[in-house]
């Protein structure tokens, strides 16, 4: 993935991106079906690696991704389409993760997502790059559910700690801390797998 | 970090892009139908229309009639109050208990009867059901796939809770008086009091940032409430109401504990650091409410906003609470059996066993959709369905 495409993952720009997404609620809510298809378009792949990133589960970051389109869609006459689509799509999609990850967690399920998912890294050109994603990825797995929700909010998903803040339903200096927290310790995990 | 999150993919991603392209085009699909099927939405009704319409109302305690009533002033002609359950006005999906079996009411208005069991409570996340038949704990998907079953002892259990955020604990009274603690994942569990009364704990939310809290609220049989830290056995305050308590439920932010009565309603505030409590509906316990049930918390004030059910003469007046202030919703010439909040807090329905009805009242407005033969629809022949849990929306 180029730099440049890690940004698409994110909100969309104020602006012209901000107004043509309000088109495309209004569209959809009006029945447009090509207009649903371009909000998928927009939105499908940020919500799946969220949901991935935040569960670490290929089968069931699917299922939380096409449940949280599902619940979009039900709720799309309710929207109030002067809000941005994305934060309300994320805001489904990381809490479904969180539940799910803490439901996994009282079952005592083992996941074997993780090792699936080095030996992919693995097998990509890069393998400076990969070595380095590999060891993100393990780290995050050291967070807490909560955590790791905020920081793929933050760094995958481009928000601003108040939008996550806004997003999570949580005070501002929690998310700060999250953060802060979630990178100290994703530091201390990388560089002890080094 | 941003560059090595950045790099990652999800598994098999463009098939599941594929695919999830598809489910979701089937379900924009399917909502379009939905919404051409649907009929004529029913007019918002004030509260002051409702309380005129109330004045002056002979009492007919008859299931036609009341329903005639609601019909008439409530602006639901025959056509709006449903004969069968229809799509629910909020997200979520709706556990019920009947004698006819446990069911499951999905967001479409569709019922899945999970079996014949007794109780029946919401996981955390809605992702698993707890039920019990009569000694028999059990843990089921939604679709009704069950996980485990667990039987404690021979007599049957009279009260299930299972706990909230990380929900990884499950509290039940068995024979009325002892009250059990298991894990979730029914790897273990313990007699954790043998002298309780016949009422369903209530696990304290944890809201807590850096530690988990297991607090768990419940009745003594001396009829003193107790909440208990259940890993170290710590009493973390108790009370003694002067009232039988029979209904426990707390405020999602775990401040305060709702206690419910035959004879009325208390919410009494639980700080960490006393062990006093505060009296904190109107500022004094409440004798004339006996049924109540707190807003979810997921919106603004909602741990705070109380809705809770008086009932004189063959009418029902279902009010909203917040410290020290109240508002009627609406008045309903029947019996309310029981009220449950939507989880975004936004409706609250009400069973009116008289007219075999469930009424979904938006707290906003007043606005009110009606669905009818509610026994019939949960197959019970004896007992007026209830609801044992509204969960959970986006």
């Amino acid at each position: 993935m180029e730099a440049g495409e890690l940004r698409r993952l994110g909100p969309p720009p104020p602006g012209l991106s901000r107004r043509r997404e309000t088109a495309l609620v209004r569209a959809a809510q009006r029945g447009s079906g090509e207009a649903m298809e371009e909000l998928f378009r927009r939105h499908w792949r940020g919500a799946h690696r969220a949901a991935y990133l935040v569960v670490h589960d290929g089968a069931a970051a699917e299922d939380i991704a096409q449940e949280a389109f599902i619940s979009a869609i039900r709720s799309l006459e309710r929207f109030d389409r002067h809000r941005p689509f994305a934060p309300w799509l994320h805001r489904i999609v990381v809490n479904r993760a969180i539940d799910w990850t803490r439901a996994r967690s009282a079952r005592r399920e083992v996941s074997g997502e993780a090792t699936g998912l080095l030996e992919r890294v693995s097998t990509n050109p890069d393998l400076a790059s990969q070595a380095d994603s590999g060891r993100v990825i393990t780290a995050l797995e050291s967070l807490g559910p909560d955590q790791r929700a905020v920081i793929v909010l933050r760094y995958v998903l481009d928000y601003t700690p108040g939008e996550i803040a806004e997003i999570l339903e949580l005070p501002r200096g929690t998310v700060n801390s999250r953060i802060r927290r979630g990178l100290d310790a994703l530091a201390h995990v990388v560089e002890r797998e080094r | 970090m941003r560059e090595a999150l950045g790099r990652l993919e999800a598994p098999d991603e463009h098939r599941a892009e594929e695919r999830g392209r598809q489910v979701v085009r089937t379900a924009f699909a399917e909502r379009e139908g939905a919404d051409l099927r649907r009929s004529t939405r029913v007019r918002a009704t004030s509260v002051l229309a409702v309380a005129v319409a109330i004045a002056g109302f002979a009492l007919t305690p008859a299931g036609a009639e009341v329903r005639e009533w609601i019909g008439e002033k409530m602006g639901l002609g025959a056509e709006d109050a449903k004969p069968r359950l229809g799509r629910l006005p909020a997200d979520g999906s709706i556990l019920v208990e009947s004698d006819g079996g446990t069911w499951v009411v999905a967001e479409d208005g569709s019922r899945r009867r999970l079996g014949g069991y007794d109780l029946a409570t919401w996981s955390p996340s809605g992702m698993f059901v707890g039920l019990t038949d009569g000694p028999e704990v059990r843990a089921l998907t939604p679709q009704g796939e069950t996980r485990w079953v667990h039987a404690p002892e021979s007599e049957d259990i009279t009260g299930l809770d299972w706990s909230t955020d990380d929900g990884d604990r499950i509290a039940y009274v068995v024979g009325g008086s002892r009250l059990h603690v298991m894990a979730a994942d029914n790897s273990s569990e313990a007699t954790f009091d043998s002298t309780v009364a016949p009422v369903t704990p209530a696990w304290r939310p944890d809201r807590s940032e850096t530690r988990i809290v297991r607090q768990l609220a419940y009745v003594d049989e001396g009829g003193e409430v107790r909440v208990v830290d259940t890993e170290s056995g710590r009493l973390v305050f108790s009370h003694r109401p002067d009232m039988p308590v029979r209904k426990l439920e707390w405020q999602t932010n775990g401040k305060g504990l709702l206690m419910v009565a035959r004879q009325g309603i208390a919410l009494r505030y639980a700080p960490e650091t006393a062990m006093s409590w505060e009296p904190a509906v109107n500022g004094k316990r409440s004798a004339h409410w006996e049924e109540a049930s707190i807003a979810p918390g997921g919106f603004a004030g909602g741990s705070e906003l109380i809705a809770a059910v008086s009932r004189s003469r063959g009418r029902s007046t279902v009010e909203l609470l917040r410290q020290s202030t109240s508002r009627e919703l609406i008045t309903i010439p029947s019996q309310v059996s029981d009220v449950t909040w939507s989880p975004d807090g936004e409706w609250v329905v009400l069973g009116l066993e008289d007219a075999d009805q469930w009424l979904f009242v938006r707290v906003e407005d007043a606005e009110v959709r009606a669905f009818s033969n509610i026994s019939d629809q949960f197959e019970s022949a004896g007992e007026f369905p209830r609801i044992a849990g509204w969960c959970c929306g986006p």
